[in-house]
């Protein structure tokens, strides 16, 4: 039965894969993505880490992709769904993909200690030995894991605010729909708009200025 | 190991039925609903006016802030999943450690607050 499902979770996980790899919408990739971590958590179950498992779908399904999905966002997504991969860089995929799979082979085959690691263990490992061991052998690592995250977020508020001032105004034309109607509710005197012209919508903001209102939408 | 597997069996069942009832949904709307289109019925609907903007547009930078800074809170969350198992094992100093790690972490918030990272303006 252990056997039926890992057949299945591998399968999933590799065609999810190839998925990531040669779908056309570079959103079919990510959600294609979602779904091979997925199954990856699933068979660090059935390794016997439920811990992984909860990591692996709580990191990566959802904190990893999101930062996935925001890049994509901040693509022109129409446009990157007609190009393709370049063909020169194609070549040195391919070289570097045939370099790490020759890697792997000799690993799996020459290492020894990779073979003792493999080895099943005596005991299922479990969530509170893993702990044990880092809160009280490891504990440096563990507190110097809190500054590592501190310099990531003093490093991403910074990089992100100082990218804010230098170009505010580029950024809002990055957004041309949202300087048109500040608030976008509808309005008494937007209402007309709403009625089905389905023509360009010109004429619609005679003494509206360009909002000052860079507000969120959806 | 056998016994930990057999807890999961719940959920195999569940996702099970879960993607069969989303396939039977799928299906039977391709093969018995009525469909035809017109340009009014497939084109994009925002609540209230026309649509602005193709919906595959391009976002503002500063969701990408928030999400990079959700990625270090939820990896603090990560750290807390074990900490909680082995509560009563890890003893006052293993207690104290994460108060530690917690304080530090609060201090990044508290920057990230000061800076107005988590102002929308």
């Amino acid at each position: 039965m252990e056997r039926e499902f890992f057949l299945l979770l591998a399968t999933v996980a590799t065609g999810s894969g190839f998925l990531v790899v040669v779908a056309k919408d570079p959103i079919h990739s990510a959600l294609a993505l979602v779904a091979c971590f997925v199954q990856i958590a699933a068979l660090f179950i059935l390794l016997g880490a439920p811990f992984l498992a909860v990591i692996q779908i709580f990191v990566y399904v959802g904190a990893v992709m999101v930062l996935f999905l925001f890049v994509i966002m901040m693509l022109n997504v129409r446009q990157e769904a007609l190009t393709r991969f370049i063909p020169s860089g194609a070549i040195a995929a391919f070289v570097v993909t045939l370099v790490l799979a020759v890697e792997m082979g000799l690993l799996l085959s020459w290492s020894s200690d990779l073979h003792q690691l493999m080895a099943p263990a005596a005991e299922p490992p479990s969530v509170n030995a893993l702990s044990l061991a880092l809160f009280q052998d490891y504990l440096l690592p563990f507190e110097v894991a809190s500054v590592i995250l501190l310099v990531a977020l003093v490093g991403a508020v910074i990089l992100a605010r100082d990218d804010e001032k230098a170009d505010a105004s580029p950024r809002r034309a990055l957004h041309p729909a949202q300087g048109r109607v500040p608030g976008r509710v509808a309005t008494p005197d937007t209402m007309p708009d709403i009625l089905p012209d389905n023509g360009p919508d010109t004429g619609r903001e005679p003494d509206n200025g360009p909002g000052t209102s860079g507000g969120m939408r959806r | 190991m056998e016994d930990l597997l057999r807890e999961y069996l719940p959920i195999v069942i569940f996702l099970g039925l879960a993607i069969a009832i989303g396939l039977v949904f799928i299906f039977a709307a391709l093969i018995i609903a009525v469909r035809n289109p017109d340009p009014e019925k497939v084109s994009a609907y925002e609540c209230g006016f026309n649509a602005f903007d193709d919906s595959r547009m391009k976002f503002d930078v500063r969701f990408y802030l928030v999400s990079i800074l959700f990625i270090i809170f939820d990896l603090e969350i990560a750290f807390l999943f074990p900490w909680a198992v082995a509560f009563k094992d890890v003893g006052l100093l293993g207690f104290w450690s994460m108060i530690v790690f917690l304080g530090v972490l609060t201090v990044g918030f508290a920057y990230e607050w000061k800076k107005g990272a988590l102002e929308w303006e």
